[in-house]
């Protein structure tokens, strides 16, 4: 993903060189981000601040693969941050409309990809009942498509605890599924 | 049957999502303000420097700088000690006064004797030739202390036989000082 060379190079306090990282992991931050948290505008945020994070401690990282993962866990932990502040001020509620929406996509099953609000939308309505944790843990494991033993040296978690949140993670959606689909 | 049909549902979503990548619109945006940021927090380091450079700049050997700062830095703590110490000691001192009460009739024969042994070292240290008081004067005046601290003694015992010249005499004190005055 990026060159650990250009990470030395930043470590030096070159600004055009800590551009080409900043583009170079933008994307994939962002695209973690918005999968977590289903808001573009959050997402950005918490890139931003992970860029700055990244500046912060450029001097930590000894190769690019510890680079990928240092980024995922800082994304994670500021998304998981920010899902434990949304839950206390905001739930997305679905309404019947956007539920027929989603099982008309689903019987379709477009080859095109969605449109960043509707990844939002459907993400927040199959998780809005679920609490931060099982929302991280189901991201991470169903859509990122991580194992069990990246989620655990990622977040910190143990594996039964991984194993137990995405267990009530997927029959929670399974439920509302069956319900509404 | 009907969870079977809750699976495939929940796969084709799942399907769905993965292959779907958010993308991110805006990302020269966030670059410049991750720029803006962080030259900002650059700044903020490089003004310290510049106020150190400021303060310092006459000498630009680093270990001379920072055995200059490392010495202000001591020079500060022993300061703080020192004026902690003496704070300390002024404020025993005062304690000493409030307790004793400072005045003639608590002058005990602890302090006349403590007074007398400086007398006497102060004769060791400091030989006769050169000082004001010549040594007939000094013994004199020791030989006078001893007279005195006798009759002190005398005087004592003879309060402490006599209960009745005891009380007058605490009685006169306690007119003299306003407190009552035990012997």
């Amino acid at each position: 993903m990026t060159d650990l060379q250009l990470i030395e190079e930043c470590r030096g306090g070159n600004f055009n060189n800590f551009r080409k990282l900043v583009e170079q992991t933008s994307p994939f931050a962002f695209s973690l981000a918005f999968r977590m948290l289903g808001d573009e505008d959050l997402a950005k945020d918490v890139v931003q601040e992970t860029m700055v994070t990244i500046w912060q401690k450029l001097n930590k990282i000894r190769s690019a693969e510890a680079y990928t993962t240092w980024i995922r866990k800082v994304v994670i932990n500021k998304c998981y941050d920010c899902l434990r502040h949304k839950k206390q001020n905001h739930e997305y509620r679905a309404d019947d409309k956007t539920w027929r929406h989603l099982s008309e996509r689903i019987s379709q099953l477009p080859s095109d990809q969605l449109e960043n609000d509707q990844i939002a939308k459907i993400i927040s309505m199959l998780t809005d009942k679920l609490s931060p944790r099982q929302k991280t843990i189901f991201v991470l494991s169903e859509v990122e498509a991580m194992t069990s033993d990246e989620i655990s040296e990622v977040t910190g978690m143990a594996k039964s605890a991984i194993k137990a949140n995405l267990y009530y993670a997927r029959k929670n959606i399974m439920e509302r599924i069956g319900k509404y689909l | 049957m009907k969870m079977e049909k809750g699976n495939e549902k929940y796969d084709k979503v799942l399907e769905m999502l993965r292959k779907s990548e958010p993308v991110l619109t805006s990302a020269d945006e966030i670059t410049e303000n991750v720029l803006k940021i962080i030259s900002g927090k650059t700044k903020k380091r490089a003004d310290l420097t510049e106020v150190l450079d400021f303060m310092f700049s006459w000498t630009y050997n680093v270990w001379v700088r920072r055995s200059l700062i490392t010495a202000a830095a001591v020079m500060v703590i022993i300061f703080i000690y020192q004026q902690g110490v003496i704070l300390n000691q002024i404020n025993q001192l005062s304690r000493q006064i409030n307790d004793s009460g400072w005045n003639a009739s608590t002058v005990n024969m602890r302090y006349i004797n403590n007074s007398t042994l400086l007398f006497r070292f102060r004769e060791r240290l400091y030989p006769a030739g050169k000082t004001d008081i010549s040594d007939r004067k000094v013994e004199e005046l020791l030989r006078s202390i001893d007279q005195l601290k006798k009759e002190y003694k005398d005087l004592h015992e003879l309060i402490e036989n006599d209960p009745e010249l005891k009380r007058l005499i605490e009685k006169r004190l306690s007119e003299i000082d306003g407190n009552k005055t035990k012997l």
